[in-house]
């Protein structure tokens, strides 16, 4: 009987590694073409200006530049920056590829140029002179949606974007009938992704072919091919979108750019290939942010802790310009911050609005940390307030496991869940009741430590088709080829592009438990239009859930046909035959068996006369799913606040995630790690700030904190597995996890430390000054 | 992230430094360590026309006990600063301070004397340098100057060094016996 270890559910190294730890691995910036041009772009240093007139000649002249072009010359040209995403009543402003008229951020492009080299590209920028006159600038924004305010479009009457209200009646009669009513304001700041590669496209315009080759550093090669074609108004199958190796996105790469346009175009215009490579400060004020709300919260609740209500106003600082997902981001935090609790109503208003800054965007949560961190903390402020423990308000609202499938409120179907056994295995890890008594014992010798929980759940999988935009073109579905070679080597055609989640990893286990072959004999391609059918790529959790299950469906559907074949040449039944060692043989007598191979060769060398088959052994599939999914888990976070200085040390932190069946335990607990990195930056460091003339200040790694390793807690990773009936690997996702359950962890555990002065809230960051000043203020001390 | 065009020279002597110096005057500067410079000329913060690197010259790198003094040559890294036996025992204070500058990359590339020339006020040597007395060696065509630590911080990013003027040593005072100290 051949003896395979089983491949799924094994720790195995990921296989990317190697070329990615020693500098073997090709990312855009390391393509070199005959004749390469460099693109630089002249940004502007004002929030938002008038432009008078762009002097360029200067530049014109600087031996090496190509060309210099501003609006005047592009415009027209292509069709905008797009933006998929709708919302009703949106308002659509035009997103050039180059400022026109007005500028509406710092680092907005203005004028392009094209060099023969990327020095002599960065030294004309310094020959532009731009003559514009800077208006009042639009940053905060609630005062943006005030009648008056400066306006980003005079055309629109005012800055809002759009304003949607899911009103409930029955919302304003239980926070009338409360027992206790809880009522918080909370800044979800901006947050930089900061993937390691900024940004990088290169482009190459075969004029002979007809065809345009982009390389771009995205995680969503086909759908930026389909808005290349349209944008650039060349045909689709003339243009090949490629994502070779990407260092990291964050969703700030599900997006398409004007530099993903102006890359291509200029090639086109030049012949020549060109490439643009972002540095680091350019990623900072023109790339996407994340987050960027202000949410007013009402929460109504019954004396035992019981909620009854939750109603939430959202102010959604948009930016300036809308980007691809902008405005359907911060839709996901409405429907989702009651979180895991049984909350009978719940209402919510959001009003979005332009400001003088980069457009908001996906960010690793995308719109999901910003609910979860609702729920986390209206649980602690009503356990607070009516002086419960949270863990117990926590247990008292959570959904039951039985009552899954589990229509929400706000119109989602939760998949699966228990959240009381995420909950039990988190406390019992950090043995909770022993916690809650050391922390009484030391805050008799004036130390403050802090027990913070976060059952969170979330949304990924995205999903039904339904669920995406029509102006995106293409649904939520995923797509996967399996190829078995003549040779019995494997390739698989995925439509997700990973960078850096690891399926070239996982998909190969998948592969090779199913066909029973080596793990070395299978590859996993993605990223090259050209070469892989369409499919959607890597965003929202969703590559193992829909590419995974896509990989599923193209599996069976070789081993059906490869079990024909084998049962037509060893005359017995297909079903009564397994694979495993290289080999198909009979399930009742394992001695008796061909191999693999042989199957193989029948396939293509077509031979063995099987009725009813095509010749090869190849299979595509799409995948739809039913529904998304909903992972869920509890984090909890043990800290001691220094109260002379507002400290924070990590005692503990632990964390018991959900994400259903796990394909590759190591994969998985290296996007937790992850993801509570970003989180906890969140809670504790990270802040994009813009002074009030909407310049920013956080514009470069050495004012914007992203934590170091040394800042981070030792993390005691768990889990407990609740398998989704959504699709056949029972697998949720997990990409986004530990960013969303771990930043209201992290912030109700320094609330917690600090109740004995009183203080109830602070402002994420929660820097050492502002707990210090928080400290002083509850003392009644002038700070 | 791109320089403005700049001169580059690998002097391999303090004289072949000094000349290129005094060639070049105001529009030179030397590179040592080049964690504070690269980054100011890669952000455009500044830019010049000679950069002159004294990573070949090799008599500025070492750490010595002469004459009762600890001598530190410019060009010693953070880094070596940090691991010294030498300072570990007799200097530890001026160890310790090494070790929090930066991460290990940083300390492998940045050298004392680099630090001390450049005088940024958020930078971890001078508190300690003037704690401990150092005096600093200087050489220029006109000879050679010893200058006192309180004497050598003029303001932020100004020292009492003059132009044409190198930073070579750093001496400092062996602990005296029943004295110890700690870099916070």
């Amino acid at each position: 009987m051949p003896i395979t270890p089983k491949m799924v559910g094994a720790r195995i190294k990921r296989r990317e590694d190697p070329r990615l730890i020693t500098g073997q691995a090709t990312y855009t910036d390391d393509l070199q073409l005959p004749g390469m041009l460099y693109m630089s772009l002249f940004r502007s240093v004002y929030a938002h200006a008038k432009i008078n007139s762009i002097e360029v000649s200067k530049a014109r002249e600087l031996p090496g530049v190509v060309t210099v072009l501003t609006a005047a010359d592009v415009a027209g040209q292509t069709g905008p920056v797009p933006c998929v995403a709708e919302a009703p009543g949106m308002k659509l402003p035009h997103h050039p590829l180059l400022a026109e008229g007005k500028v509406r951020y710092v680092g907005e492009p203005m004028a392009v140029v094209v060099a023969t080299s990327r020095y002599v590209a960065r030294d004309a920028l310094d020959l532009i002179e731009a003559d514009y006159d800077p208006l009042d600038a639009v940053v905060d924004p609630e005062k943006a949606a005030e009648a008056g305010s400066t306006l980003l479009y005079e055309e629109f009457g005012d800055n809002i974007v759009f304003r949607m209200e899911v009103p409930n009646p029955a919302v304003d009669q239980a926070l009338q009938e409360a027992d206790v009513v809880v009522k918080l304001r909370i800044v979800q700041q901006r947050l930089v992704p900061m993937a390691m590669e900024p940004r990088v496209t290169v482009a190459q315009w075969d004029r002979g072919m007809k065809q345009l080759t982009v390389w771009s550093a995205t995680q969503i090669p086909h759908l930026l091919r389909t808005q290349i074609a349209e944008a650039l108004r060349v045909p689709e199958n003339h243009v090949r979108v490629i994502a070779p190796e990407v260092g990291g996105g964050f969703g700030a790469k599900l997006n398409v750019y004007r530099e993903e346009l102006l890359v291509p175009y200029l090639a086109m215009k030049l012949g020549k290939p060109i490439k643009w490579t972002q540095a680091r400060r350019e990623d900072f004020a023109a790339t996407i942010h994340g987050r960027g709300q202000v949410q007013y919260i009402e929460a109504a609740a019954k004396k035992d802790g019981t909620l009854t209500g939750l109603k939430a106003k959202f102010f959604l600082d948009l930016g300036a310009y809308l980007q691809f997902f902008t405005p359907m981001i911060p839709s996901f935090t409405g429907l989702l911050m009651h979180g895991a609790y049984k909350v009978p109503a719940i209402s919510f208003e959001q009003i979005a609005v332009f400001t003088n800054k980069i457009a908001t965007d996906a960010y690793r949560g995308a719109g999901r940390p910003e609910a979860a961190f609702i729920a986390e903390r209206v649980i602690d402020a009503v356990a607070a307030e009516l002086k419960l423990d949270p863990a117990e308000v926590r247990r008292k609202n959570f959904i039951a496991k039985e009552a899954f499938p589990y229509p929400t409120p706000a119109g989602l179907v939760y998949d699966s869940g228990d959240y009381h056994a995420a909950l039990d295995k988190a406390l019992q890890i950090v043995d909770y009741a022993a916690l809650r008594k050391e922390q009484e014992a030391l805050r008799k010798q004036g130390r403050y430590l802090g027990i913070g929980l976060s059952s969170y759940i979330e949304i990924c999988g995205i999903g039904p088709s339904m669920l995406l935009p029509p102006k995106l073109k293409a649904g939520g579905w995923e797509s996967s080829t399996v190829r078995v070679d003549p040779s019995g080597k494997v390739t698989v055609l995925t439509g997700i592009s990973p960078h850096g989640q690891g399926q070239e990893t996982s998909f190969a286990q998948m592969v090779a438990d199913d066909l029973g072959v080596d793990i070395d004999d299978v590859t996993v391609v993605h990223g090259d239009t050209a070469v892989v059918q369409y499919g959607i790529g890597t965003f929202g959790s969703r590559g193992m859930a829909l590419g995974g299950t896509a990989l599923k469906m193209s599996l069976d559907k070789v081993r059906a046909k490869a079990r024909t074949i084998a049962s037509h040449m060893m005359e017995t039944p297909p079903e009564s035959l397994e694979f495993g060692g290289g080999q198909v043989f009979l399930k009742s007598d394992p001695s008796k068996f061909i191999l693999f191979q042989q199957v193989v060769e029948a396939a293509y060398g077509f031979k063995a006369g099987v009725p009813n088959i095509e010749p090869g052994l190849e299979a595509t599939s799409s995948y739809e799913p039913s529904n998304c999914l909903f992972p869920f888990g509890t984090h909890v976070a043990v800290v001691e606040v220094d109260a002379e200085t507002g400290e924070v040390k990590f005692r503990r932190y632990v964390a018991v995630d959900d994400c259903g069946n796990i394909i590759n335990p190591m994969l998985v607990e290296g996007q937790v790690h992850g993801g509570i990195a970003q989180g906890i930056a969140q809670a504790l460091y990270e802040e994009v700030v813009y002074d009030e003339n909407g310049q920013l200040l956080t514009g470069s790694l050495m004012d914007y904190a992203v934590p170091k390793a040394a800042m981070m807690p030792f993390m005691e990773l768990d889990r407990t597995v609740t398998p989704t009936p959504v699709n056949p690997l029972g697998v949720k996702g997990v990409g986004e996890a530990g960013t969303i359950g771990s930043t209201p962890a992290v912030v109700n555990a320094v609330l917690d430390a600090l109740a004995p002065f009183g203080v109830k809230h602070i402002d994420m960051p929660l820097r050492p000054e502002k707990i210090w000043r928080a400290i002083q203020e509850a003392k009644g001390g002038q700070g | 992230m791109i320089p403005a065009e700049f001169a580059y020279y690998t002097p391999a002597s303090l004289d072949e430094a000094l000349a290129l110096l005094g060639q070049y005057g105001d529009d030179a500067k030397l590179l040592a360590g080049g964690h504070s410079l690269l980054p100011a000329l890669k952000l455009r913060l500044t830019s010049i026309g000679h950069l002159i690197d004294l990573g070949r010259v090799r008599d500025l790198a070492y750490i010595r006990e002469d004459k009762g003094s600890l001598c530190l040559g410019a060009r010693a890294t953070h880094y070596e600063v940090e691991t010294s036996t030498l300072l570990q025992q007799q200097c530890p204070l001026l160890a310790e301070c090494a070790g929090h500058i930066g991460d290990v990359q940083v300390r492998n590339r940045g050298t004392l004397g680099g630090s001390l020339a450049h005088a940024d006020p958020a930078a971890d040597y001078p508190a300690a340098i003037l704690a401990l007395e150092a005096e600093i060696q200087t050489v220029s065509a006109g000879g050679k100057r010893s200058i006192k630590a309180e004497a050598f911080f003029v303001d932020m990013l100004t020292t009492a060094l003059q132009p044409g003027e190198i930073l070579t040593e750093v001496r400092v005072a062996p602990r005296a016996a029943n004295t110890g100290g700690a870099y916070l």
